[in-house]
């Protein structure tokens, strides 16, 4: 099978440039470190000096549950960036350096060159996101309180909607311009716009794709999938597919030029 | 200050381990943006965010 070739072609390149390697180690890094920095803060306080003998600090007792959203507040901002400067090159960069021009001098059907991509780019994503927060979640179980295992899957599975959501977005810009550095540019302008409108509409328009973070915490404290989540979810899905047939429409338009 | 090294350990597990990669792909690919040596430096002496910066950065790979 053709698609089979492709997306085994995208898996060993990341295996080459150690993507394979790298992101999931980024993404344990950042999702543990939040639990860690709030378990040991009496301690990083005291020894950090600056505090007058005496006084008494009111920290908030943290709750596992807040912790997790610590977690994904992280993700949110770094591995959002994250997930743009790993795939801004994913077709971008092939361009650039001619290798796309080889491949299709094969008659490759672009519809399988776009959504492989696509899929080789969301399993090392997902699979990092797994790893990441299955890591931070058994250190919040360790050093806060014990997350059960259908929460634990839960967050894991409705934020790699969002995830997949913010890799749609890059192949999209991918399909149609040129320079890595732009698609990024793009992808980020996107995330920004997107977050400007969550804060002026966000009291209306409750289900955008940006929320998602806001309705897992709501399923975290709640244990409970709310009618909000599963909106969102289901419209971030809808733009996702949206997104991918748009980047194949737009990479046959480009490619025909 | 009581430090429960179990708990750090793998934190420092990862951070070396993310360098030890850097280094070897650095090792065995031809040319990097900028000099070589640099990066190694970066590598090695800015923890996490030096290797990360270096497989983002770093690594020429689309020409």
């Amino acid at each position: 099978m053709q698609w089979i070739a492709l997306f085994k072609k995208e898996i060993d390149e990341s295996w080459h440039n150690k993507k394979l390697v790298w992101v999931p180690l980024v993404f344990i890094l950042l999702t543990i470190m939040d639990p860690i920095t709030y378990y040991y803060l009496p301690e990083i306080l005291e020894h950090t000096g600056g505090v007058p003998e005496g006084t008494i600090f009111e920290i908030p007792e943290m709750r596992a549950e807040d912790v997790v959203m610590l977690s994904l507040e992280q993700l949110g901002m770094f591995g959002t960036l994250l997930v743009g400067f790993i795939t801004m090159g994913t077709i971008a960069g092939e361009r650039k350096s001619g290798t796309m021009e080889m491949m299709l001098a094969k008659p490759i059907r672009m519809n399988h060159f776009i959504t492989s991509k696509w899929a080789a780019n969301a399993l090392l994503l997902i699979g990092a996101l797994t790893i990441g927060l299955a890591f931070s979640m058994y250190y919040i179980s360790i050093l806060f309180t014990t997350l059960n295992i259908s929460t634990i899957i839960g967050v894991i599975a409705f934020y790699s909607i969002w995830l997949l959501f913010v890799l749609s977005i890059s192949i999209f810009y991918n399909s149609f311009i040129r320079s890595p550095g732009a698609v990024l540019g793009c992808t980020i302008f996107t995330i920004m716009v997107l977050s400007t409108i969550k804060t002026v509409f966000g009291h209306k328009l409750t289900m955008l794709p940006n929320q998602m973070a806001n309705h897992i915490g709501a399923f975290i404290e709640d244990k409970h999938v709310h009618t909000e989540l599963m909106g969102t979810s289901a419209i971030t899905l809808c733009a996702v597919i949206i997104l991918v047939i748009a980047s194949i429409i737009l990479f046959k338009k480009s490619e025909m030029v | 200050m009581d430090i429960n090294w179990s708990l750090i350990a793998p934190l420092l597990i990862l951070q070396i381990v993310l360098m030890v990669v850097a280094l070897l792909d650095i090792r065995k690919i031809e040319q990097t943006n900028g000099p070589k040596l640099i990066w190694v430096l970066i590598i090695i002496f800015i923890s996490t965010i030096g290797p990360i910066a270096y497989f983002i950065f770093g690594r020429k790979e689309y020409d």
